[in-house]
């Protein structure tokens, strides 16, 4: 498993009580943890922010959005630009 | 009649376990079945999880050398055991309310909020020994993070609101990195400032939009950052745009009503706008509590002023607008008729509600999202919290004065009087909510925990004239902070919602779910929809308003200043 994709994991985790017997992979998508909402995609822009220094803008995370993407964003923040 | 209990259980939290306990007690063999399934489940993830990790540690006849990996890697497995093991506990304690014999409804739903308050609490991530992210951030500094943690939570006991810090207070300015739209003060009274806001286009349209704001937070929720900002958007599709910033109540504001709100506010805001453009009808959107006051005006309105060209708004929105409170949500464990007696006694003493009390309702509504995280990040990582204007807004909230506070939460949510009939009288006339003729565009969303979306859908049923209905698949704020941009990915479902065009019997009470059913999915935002619905008789290409007028010239530059009152 790749740093980003278990240090993602990890913040999913914590941030989700309920997601911890949840299998994370790179096809999960947001919307498939439990208790996804928008507010909680709010603190995870902040646990991504802070654990990897770059600015993702929320829409990026949205409900379809996969770990895979999650993980492109932040590995080549340049595509966070493209993106957008 | 007030009892006892009104004030050493308001809340109803100790009779409601009680009652659940009771429940049990009296099914002994169910309970048994119960807590044979948890021992089982317990047992299970403790043989599966745990084994290797003891008989790897405990099996060394030797006392290990301190080492760091070592210690993480234990720290990882048992707080993974323990999300485990907090998970099952959780799941089964859902099942353990829900199966409870003799139990309502809504008592279960009761018992399962209170009950989530205490899981939420002791999720592991909560604890240091069980959050690895914890324990190597103060190995990692060499216990700097631990300390910066004991200072910050030192810090916020002695600012004495029990509330944690939810955004870096001093990363936004409001009027300088927020709330930046350019505009000024057209109006100012007692109670409301009135925003307008300068055009961005050669051309308007001729029917202005009047935002009726929520006085629970600050307005500038519509105007946070340049591309999220609501305001921004309907300037860039060449709209006149007003916008009501509310004055932040003190005690002695203790008397203002909701009628106040209704008259000195929305109505004052609407008539100010159309002197302005020289209109003699606006387009008026109400947001949350904002909305309950526009549906009470429009009632009144109609009630008023046989001959239609005197109502003073062509089309009317409500975002997450309440007024058949039958369906209120979660706020309803904490606003009923048997807590209203205290918080009638603890609004009387200022003669406001404060804003420590508002803030950590709505915090406990989503404990995990804003109390939890925060504990974790502010005092467990030692970190400051994040730089989110949508953060920063949230903590950025008002008093509610007296006496609209009062008749909110008597005559609304406890006894639901706006839906019914002529049952309130406000300024004169008896409010029907059924006598509105203007079309209502009415917005809903699928996650809000505060206005629940089937409240908000029974609520634009009362009206009588034609009515859309949208519904976002997102929450209370982000429903309608939904900006149309490349990656929006949101969804929602749009549908006529009235009785009396969906050929629905108009004696039954309309069926959200059956409408929901009937809807086609549509990806986006919405705003690009209400837009279309707003320009339906909306003259275009209309020179601009000027900003203010000769009966209204301008007071200062927006943002103004209530809304810099803290």
């Amino acid at each position: 498993m790749s740093d980003t994709l278990e240090k993602i994991r990890d913040g999913i985790q914590e941030i989700f009580p309920e997601a911890a017997d949840m299998e994370i992979t790179n096809d999960t998508t947001l919307e498939e943890i439990p208790d996804w909402d928008s507010m909680s995609a709010v603190n995870l822009q902040g646990y991504i922010e802070q654990t990897f220094q770059v600015i993702i803008p929320q829409d990026l995370l949205a409900d379809e959005t996969t770990i895979q993407e999650v993980i492109s964003y932040v590995q080549d923040p340049e595509k966070i630009k493209e993106a957008m | 009649m007030i009892s006892p209990d009104n004030f050493t259980d308001p809340f109803e939290i100790g009779s409601i376990f009680a009652k659940t306990g009771a429940s049990w007690i009296q099914n002994p063999e169910s309970l048994a079945r119960m807590l044979d399934q948890l021992s089982g489940r317990i047992q299970k993830t403790l043989s599966d999880n745990l084994e290797p990790f003891f008989s790897k540690s405990l099996s060394a006849d030797k006392i290990p050398e301190y080492d760091e990996a070592a210690l993480l890697d234990a720290v990882k497995t048992v707080s993974a055991s323990a999300r485990k093991l907090h998970l099952i506990y959780n799941r089964w304690m859902k099942e353990f309310i829900d199966n409870t014999p003799d139990l309502k409804p809504d008592e279960k739903e009761r018992c399962a909020f209170w009950i989530s308050q205490l899981i939420y609490s002791m999720a592991p991530s909560n604890y240091f020994w069980t959050n690895p992210a914890a324990v190597k951030k103060s190995i990692d500094t060499k216990g700097k993070s631990l300390a910066q943690g004991i200072e910050t939570w030192i810090e916020d006991l002695k600012r004495g609101d029990g509330l944690l810090k939810l955004s870096d207070e001093n990363a936004f300015s409001v009027g300088k990195n927020i709330a930046q739209t350019k505009g000024a003060v057209v109006f100012r009274n007692e109670l409301m400032e009135l925003i307008q806001y300068e055009p961005v286009k050669k051309k308007t349209w001729a029917v202005p939009v009047v935002f009726i704001q929520p006085w629970i937070n600050k307005f500038y929720i519509f105007d946070l950052s340049e591309q999220n900002s609501f305001v921004r958007y309907l300037l860039n599709q060449g709209f006149s745009v007003f916008i009501t910033s509310w004055k932040n109540p003190g005690h002695d504001m203790r008397n203002t009503t909701f009628e106040d709100y209704m008259f000195k506010g929305a109505l004052t805001a609407v008539e100010v706008a159309n002197q302005i453009c020289n209109t003699k009808k606006v387009h008026a959107a109400g947001y949350c509590v904002g909305a309950c006051a526009l549906a009470a005006l429009m009632a009144w309105l109609n009630r008023k002023y046989e001959d239609q060209d005197k109502i003073p708004v062509a089309r009317w929105t409500t975002f997450a607008g309440l007024t058949d409170f039958s369906r209120q949500g979660d706020l309803s464990f904490f606003i009923s008729e048997k807590s209203l007696p205290l918080i009638e006694a603890s609004i009387s003493v200022n003669g406001y509600l404060d804003k420590t009390s508002i803030s950590l309702i709505f915090r406990l509504l989503q404990p995990n999202n804003l109390i939890w995280r925060y504990f974790v990040n502010n005092y467990l990582y030692g970190t400051p919290p994040p730089k989110s204007d949508f953060l920063f807004w949230n903590a950025d909230s008002t008093r509610l004065p007296e006496a609209m506070c009062r008749f909110y939460l008597k005559s609304c949510y406890v006894k639901n009087q706006l839906a019914v009939k002529d049952s309130l009288t406000l300024n004169g006339y008896p409010i029907d909510l059924g006598s509105i003729k203007q079309p209502l565009y009415a917005v809903g969303a699928m996650k809000d925990h505060i206005s629940p979306w089937h409240g908000t859908f029974l609520s634009c049923n009362l009206s009588g004239g034609p009515v859309r209905y949208v519904l976002s698949n997102e929450g209370h704020i982000t429903g309608f902070v939904n900006p149309p941009t490349k990656k929006a990915k949101g969804k929602y479902w749009a549908g006529t919602a009235d009785n009396n065009l969906t050929g629905q019997d108009v004696d039954k009470p309309p069926d959200p779910d059956k409408w929901l059913s009937e809807q086609t999915l549509q990806r986006g935002s919405w705003w690009p929809d209400w837009v279309l619905w707003l320009t339906e008789d909306n003259q275009p290409d209309v020179k601009p308003p000027s900003i203010g007028s000769e009966k209204y010239p301008v007071i200062e530059k927006a943002p103004g200043k209530y809304v810099l009152e803290s």
